[in-house]
């Protein structure tokens, strides 16, 4: 999935949800090419199709890009960092998935906490055991 | 027992578990070798700190410190306890880990390893209800 899109789309629906993640800034964040092998839904030109339930699978994809939104912010405030990409290995092929975030002031956070990883898990452990679609948090 | 460390083990061992279980379908799209170094390093990354996070759940002396010298303190207890399973697995992530974190140009026989043998390895180890040395 090629996630500078989907990081647009998720300012887009985060104007409607959540006021603090929709600035400029987010839209102005350089992001490097990751993996594309994943398929990608375009919101923004999407039709909004009667046929072959695509209002389902739209709705299911929107409640996907909601956690992942709500996700991000829980990180950006803690962490007082913006996320500067991210990335669903696999995605759509497994049965929960891990969603990897790369963090703007990455390294400085690494010296700061003992284990990065491990307090991001913790952060958003509870969040996670709610989601309906990922069981796992990690950094690239 | 630290459970954190457990938790955060156990997701990443069924994580990397699933990758490679599902290799056929999930690299389906792959098309370059690009990509499949890529689906390597999560592997390799993700099993390394699996096991890493297995054994400090397991050894509190260690899991209380701070610092990234906990990885060659594992390391060396680990080549002590005479454990030899333990320690061909472990060293064997770790080797995998650090080419997948630092050196993905250096060495081309990471890319040759065999994922459902390192499945296979991987399970025999973490599977176990204590990995302390």
């Amino acid at each position: 999935m090629e996630y500078n899109k989907i990081l647009n789309s998720l300012a887009i629906i985060a104007s409607l949800s959540s006021p603090s993640i929709a600035n400029d800034t987010h839209q102005n964040i350089e992001l490097s090419y990751k993996a594309s092998y994943d398929k990608y839904n375009d919101y923004a030109t999407h039709k909004q199709s009667t046929f072959d339930d695509s209002t389902l699978k739209n709705d299911v994809e929107m409640i996907k890009l909601l956690e992942i939104t709500n996700m991000l912010t829980v990180i950006e405030k803690k962490y007082n960092t913006k996320i500067v990409n991210t990335w669903i290995p696999a995605e759509g092929n497994l049965d929960k998935l891990c969603l990897f975030v790369s963090l703007e002031n990455q390294n400085d956070l690494k010296l700061k906490y003992d284990d990065l990883e491990l307090d991001l898990f913790l952060t958003l452990k509870d969040t996670i055991k709610q989601s309906q679609f990922f069981n796992m948090i990690a950094i690239m | 027992m630290n459970q954190k460390h457990l938790d955060l083990a156990n997701n990443f061992n069924s994580f990397a578990y699933e990758l490679v279980s599902k290799e056929t379908i999930a690299k389906t799209n792959l098309q370059s070798l690009e990509n499949d170094v890529l689906y390597r390093r999560i592997i390799f990354n993700k099993y390394y700190y699996a096991l890493y996070h297995k054994y400090l759940a397991y050894d509190n002396d260690l899991s209380s410190k701070t610092g990234s010298s906990k990885h060659d303190a594992i390391k060396r207890k680990i080549e002590s306890c005479r454990d030899i399973k333990l320690s061909q697995v472990f060293i064997k992530l770790l080797n995998l880990r650090v080419w997948a974190d630092y050196h993905i140009d250096e060495d081309p026989m990471a890319l040759s390893i065999g994922l459902q043998e390192l499945n296979t390895d991987v399970w025999n180890v973490i599977k176990r209800s204590n990995i302390r040395c």
